[in-house]
């Protein structure tokens, strides 16, 4: 028989091991231990555990893969410094032809007995620093340069009218700037050929390979448009798995950050949020939330967010596609933010005006939990179970079902939830547990 | 005359680049991951050197043991990094760069279990994705310390690296970030996005499940 206490003391045990008690409270279960054999011979147990467990070495990633993600590191560095760059020939252009006005104005007003490459015969454009002005055929040409360039320059600055800071483009038009090629930048722009944005990307440095393609075609991510790179999860939300570091999470938010500027359809089905053509596993991960579609109720929305937020269940088990995808990627990033009411908020009105999604009731039962209302997400957590009964969400959301059931005190509702959990994933111990303290041990049911 | 006076005077530049990159090197290794994460972002190239040598190791164990397929975690090690060099901006002093980034790797773990269909099929003995042909066992044996005398032997080796295969994924995250990572259990609730006292139950969990795995095989815990 154990002593009193052991009830209490056991699930501290851990905390205990690892030292992430305070004084006193580890001071408390010291007491225990010393005191109860059946204790100290489980925490023997356990730390016996946990040295066995520290003789697994540690494994080192192959020389490769470091040098590659250090490689685009520095890429993204230099891209980064380099931003400047596109605007340099025709800064350059101007210069010049400010410095050459303004030294001919000067030999002009004090004509000396020599070498001016027109002398006697000065363009009036010249002084005022215009381009166009007969200065020399090396400033014409860097003059002739300039409104060819500017366009250009500003092209790559525009979110989605051609490569980024990010885009191999853009750092390769820098790199070529200063380089070689520049004379015959200067050529294609005398005959007046525009350069196609394709050229630009095409006249990409090589970057050394290093490793098998594969690493090179995970190098691409870095080329990507800058409408994408608001896509990247905010720092430092943690956040629910595939939504976070998965592709259709980046294309939720995508969606959610740049909802004036959608893309169409068919191209984000195909391509990634870091602008890399889909895998085919990510292709089979579904479609995209339709964009159209959408209907408010025709009793208007206050009296169903109202009756939503206090937790009462909505009619919505068939399966509908999810018609509101900005908002609930807004209400999904406002749950990673940690901004529960704001998610609530969103994703009860992107349901109320057309439906969501796995996603979007997954996020707002979990953001009901965070404020908890448990109830109320027991209620989403059953709409969510009974119309994805197969999603990818649905262990997860079982689980907290039954967890929440438990939290407002609904025994037998628990004892079902946990049933019915472990039906279908009969392994699990945390739940073997739980459906045995509620069926055998004293009443715990009511909370946390 | 002047070409040697110019000559050594480059040698002598060369010297002291090489002692100031030293120098500098020096003094980026003590830096918190948070600074480096913030020079990085100021344009320090080497500071990101630094931070990705400080976690190569962990974070290519911790997604080893998630998947159990060493050519994955390769790509997802290299996929993690690359999501933080893509969202540095967004980097925030107040913010732990630690668990940042082993939210993004665990968060690309777990997306990649759930697209695996045959994932509780793999065998711990099947070719990892090496071209040697290894497989997890050898590659964890492989890599034992010479030191420890059980950490060589092979057996014992296979049990821990069984038992540890064989926990539930949510247990096993717990398991890896607390015990080889050394993250607080608060810490751990946000990579994995659960309350702590979850956190703490699936690692008590995970503990027994281990020393029950580990009873069998005689392995004396």
């Amino acid at each position: 028989m154990r002593p009193e206490g052991c009830d209490r003391v056991r699930p501290l045990l851990v905390d205990y091991l690892y030292g992430e008690l305070d004084q006193r409270e580890a001071a408390r279960i010291r007491a225990h231990i010393d005191s109860c054999q059946g204790c100290s011979r489980h925490l023997q147990e356990l730390e016996q555990t946990r040295l066995a467990m520290a003789s697994l070495p540690a494994l080192t990633p192959p020389r490769a893969a470091v040098v590659s993600v250090i490689h685009a590191a520095e890429r993204g560095v230099r891209a980064d410094r380099r931003v400047w760059w596109p605007m340099a020939p025709a800064l350059g252009a101007a210069v010049a032809a400010l410095l050459l006005a303004l030294v001919w104005g000067h030999m002009v007003e004090e004509p000396g007995p020599t070498e001016g490459p027109v002398s006697g015969h000065v363009d009036s454009r010249a002084r005022a620093g215009e381009p166009g002005a007969v200065v020399g055929e090396s400033a014409k040409a860097k003059a002739e340069e300039a409104p060819t360039d500017a366009p250009r320059a500003e092209a790559l600055e525009k979110p989605g009218a051609g490569p980024s800071r990010w885009s191999p483009g853009g750092v390769g038009q820098a790199r070529d700037v200063g380089g070689g090629s520049d004379a015959r930048r200067v050529v294609a722009s005398r005959r007046g050929r525009r350069v196609p944005k394709r050229s630009v990307g095409a006249r990409r440095p090589e970057v050394a390979s290093v490793g098998r393609p594969r690493l090179q075609a995970l190098e691409a991510p870095l080329a990507r448009p800058s409408a994408s790179k608001v896509a990247v999860p905010p720092m430092p939300v943690p956040a629910a798995p595939e939504t976070v570091a998965g592709s259709r999470g980046e294309e939720l938010e995508a969606h959610g950050n740049a909802s004036s500027d959608k893309p169409p359809r068919s191209s984000l089905s195909l391509v990634g949020a870091d602008g890399r053509s889909l895998r085919p596993e990510e292709r089979e991960a579904g479609p995209l939330p339709a964009l159209a579609g959408r209907g408010l109720p025709s009793g208007g929305l206050a009296p169903m967010l109202a009756e939503e937020r206090e937790g009462a269940a909505l009619d919505d088990t068939s399966p509908r596609a999810e018609e509101e995808p900005g908002l609930v990627a807004q209400g999904v990033a406002a749950f990673r933010a940690g901004r529960y009411q704001v998610a609530v908020d969103k994703l009860t009105e992107a349901r109320v005006k057309g439906g969501v999604g796995e996603e979007g009731l997954f996020h707002l039962a979990m953001a009901l939990d965070r404020l908890g209302r448990f109830a109320a997400a027991v209620q989403v957590y059953e709409v969510l179970v009974a119309r994805f009964p197969t999603g990818p969400r649905i262990q997860a959301a079982m689980r907290s079902l039954a967890r929440d059931r438990e939290r407002i005190g609904d025994r037998p509702g628990a004892v079902r939830a946990w049933r019915g959990y472990l039906d279908r994933w009969p392994g699990d111990r945390e739940a073997a547990d739980a459906l045995q303290r509620l069926t055998d041990g004293p009443g715990q049911s009511g909370g946390r | 005359m002047l070409v040697r006076i110019d000559q050594r005077k480059r040698s002598v530049d060369g010297v002291l680049g090489i002692f100031r990159s030293r120098r500098g090197a020096a003094r980026l290794a003590d830096l918190p991951d948070e600074d480096l994460m913030i020079r990085y972002r100021r344009g320090d190239p080497r500071a990101f050197e630094v931070l990705v040598h400080r976690h190569e190791r962990g974070l290519f164990s911790f997604l080893v043991r998630m998947l159990h397929d060493a050519q994955v975690a390769e790509d997802l090690f290299q996929e993690t990094f690359l999501r933080v060099v893509r969202s540095a901006d967004s980097f925030k002093r107040s913010a732990r760069f630690k668990t940042w980034l082993y939210t993004i790797a665990r968060n690309l773990a777990v997306d990649h279990m759930r697209r695996s269909v045959h994932r509780r099929a793999l065998s711990l003995d099947a070719p990892v994705g090496h071209d040697d042909g290894a497989s997890f066992i050898d590659l964890v044996a492989s890599a034992a310390p010479g030191s420890d005398r059980r950490a060589q032997d092979r057996e014992f080796v296979e049990a821990l690296a069984r038992a540890l295969a064989d926990l539930p994924a949510e247990q096993r995250e717990v398991f890896l970030l607390r015990e080889y990572e050394a993250m607080p259990f608060k810490e751990i609730a946000e990579v994995v996005d659960a309350p702590v006292n979850t956190v703490k139950s699936r690692m008590r969990y995970a503990l027994e499940g281990l020393r029950r795995a580990l009873v069998p095989h005689r392995v004396e815990p």
